[in-house]
């Protein structure tokens, strides 16, 4: 067992997995044997060379941990032969420490730039050189380890990345693809999550042949967990679900009111520990009537044809809340050319670069500013605004809008679904 | 998240030193708050003072809070600006939390 300096500790085991080897290269036979005791009491598993071929060839064949290398020897000289272990792809990465009776300076520079990592003079001190050695061996061992870390980390990232673009997909095929094909209505939407993932989601939804909900929600948060809850409460919106629509053949409508108190009672707070906000409409295609309920979500807006705005105040407070405040049911009238106009706080709150938010009145003022535009168009003309707005920077929400405009209904068309 | 946290009798005041609420800032907000319920303390003032926008993930981190508290516990939120009341409004949480304007009166409001 060789004997341990316990002034100089060795590795400790968490440093290096095994006995660090050294290879020592030296043409003088005394040297050799002094730097063989110094080191094999330390410890360290030992190999030598007597001359610069030798030690390239023990260099690849042992990958030593370090390797203490003379300058002058016959043939192939201590700086030629660290410029060809640099060379090497196999020995690049072992820390040569020259060991040298040359004293001057440039010398020493000499060395160092060919990638030796430091240079001891001869006559050298012993614990100098254990120092030397052992520093250069835990400096090496834990770029290793920062290495390979840095390597599983980098391949973890890009499944992750790779998970995130799945969970991208699967969340856009929970939003409409097409607009209902309904002539009584025409539809648009404009969605921008703000990561890859989003915490808004939206559906248009024919309940029958005479209604059409209307949702929209924002889960709080963003990323994984709020996309993850959107994908959840798509479900419970789904007509199959039997939220929105009573089960199975009785074809009753669930008042908006009570769709939301049914998912105050299926999302409670503490479930995710996230809430969501939502805006929740049903129109009936026929008459123009939109019975509708906001759980804490931005108020829809209204634009008559006149290019009045109304926003539709009625509602409660964000679902999870276990009740805490009745949802109020409104109610309101869409006349032929009429438009609704539904959207996330990420559009009221998209902040200009001093700080001011977009709010609720340049909305409705655009709103109104592009009634005469199609409906698409309008809302290009908003999006643009905002992007103006926020002066180019990207938005720290994400950003929906999602807009309907009423054209009532054909009396024919009424003539031949009644028969 | 930079955040004073100061004592008066058993209630805990908390002032984020924050100009925003927000995702960036909530979940520090919120485990620190929760560290101290953890701790025991169940009475707490919340000063937003400093505080000019709250987002939803501010709004939800406030939620946590009051629902780890309890009904045996205290939450009372004071010094909010206009931008926060008017946000508190349109989500009706103004009917949930105990808003008032000024600390003294969030501290009587808790000695009463």
């Amino acid at each position: 067992m060789p004997r341990h300096d316990p002034l100089i500790p060795l590795l400790t085991a968490d440093d290096v997995p095994r006995t660090p080897h050294v290879l020592i290269v030296d043409d003088n036979d005394v040297n050799r044997a002094v730097l063989r005791t110094m080191l094999g009491d330390a410890g360290y598993e030992l190999t030598e060379a007597a001359n610069g071929t030798d030690a390239l060839q023990a260099a690849r064949e042992r990958q030593p941990d370090l390797i203490l290398l003379d300058v002058m020897m016959p043939g192939l000289d201590g700086y030629a032969t660290c410029a060809e272990l640099k060379r090497d792809p196999e020995t690049r990465d072992v820390p040569v420490i020259f060991l040298s009776a040359l004293a001057q300076t440039a010398d020493r520079v000499r060395g160092l730039e060919l990638g030796a990592l430091d240079w001891v003079t001869k006559p050298f001190d012993r614990s100098e050189v254990l120092v030397r050695v052992r520093n250069q061996i835990r400096i090496a061992t834990l770029t290793q380890q920062l290495c390979s870390t840095n390597r599983e980390l980098v391949a973890q990232a890009d499944v992750l990345r790779e998970d995130l673009a799945a969970a991208a997909d699967i969340q856009r095929s929970l939003i409409p693809r097409s607009p209902p094909a309904l002539p009584e209505i025409e539809a648009a939407w404009r969605f921008f999550p703000c990561d890859s993932v989003g915490g808004d989601i939206f559906h248009l939804t024919p309940l029958d042949e005479d209604h059409l909900a209307l949702s929209i929600v924002d889960v709080s948060g963003h990323g994984v967990p709020a996309a993850m809850v959107t994908v959840s409460v798509a479900q419970s919106l789904s007509p199959h679900a039997g939220l929105v629509v009573r089960p199975a053949g009785s074809g009753d409508i669930t008042p908006p009111r009570r769709v939301l108190e049914l998912l105050d009672r299926e999302y409670p707070f503490e479930r995710f520990e996230k809430f969501f906000t939502i805006g929740y409409a049903v129109l009936d295609l026929a008459t123009g009537v939109l019975r509708y309920s906001g759980a804490a979500h931005p108020y829809p807006a209204v634009l008559r044809r006149n290019g009045t705005v109304e926003l539709l105040e009625e509602g409660g407070t964000i679902i999870g809340l276990d009740g805490a405040v009745p949802f109020v049911e409104g109610k309101t009238t869409l006349e032929r050319g009429d438009r609704l106009f539904l959207y996330t706080d990420g559009v009221i709150e998209l902040q200009r670069p001093g700080g001011e938010a977009f709010g609720e009145d340049r909305l409705t003022a655009c709103l109104a500013q592009v009634r005469h535009e199609a409906l698409g168009a309008a809302c290009d003309v908003v999006v643009e605004t905002l992007r103006d707005f926020a002066g180019g920077r990207p938005a720290s929400d994400d950003v929906t809008l999602l807009a309907l405009e009423y054209r009532g209904r054909e009396p024919s068309a009424t003539h031949e679904r009644s028969e | 998240m930079r955040m004073d946290l100061a004592r008066d009798g058993d209630v805990v005041i908390v002032t984020p030193r924050e100009d925003r609420l927000d995702a960036c800032t909530a979940a520090e907000f919120k485990r620190r708050l929760i560290d101290r319920i953890d701790a025991g303390e169940r009475r707490f003032v919340v000063d937003l003072s400093d505080v000019s926008f709250v987002d939803s993930s501010g709004l939800a981190a406030l939620v946590t809070i009051m629902k780890r508290v309890g009904l045996e516990g205290d939450l009372v939120l004071c010094g909010a600006a206009d931008a926060v009341l008017r946000m508190l409004a349109t989500s009706r949480m103004d009917r949930i939390f105990a808003i008032v304007p000024a600390r003294h009166e969030a501290l009587t409001s808790l000695r009463d």
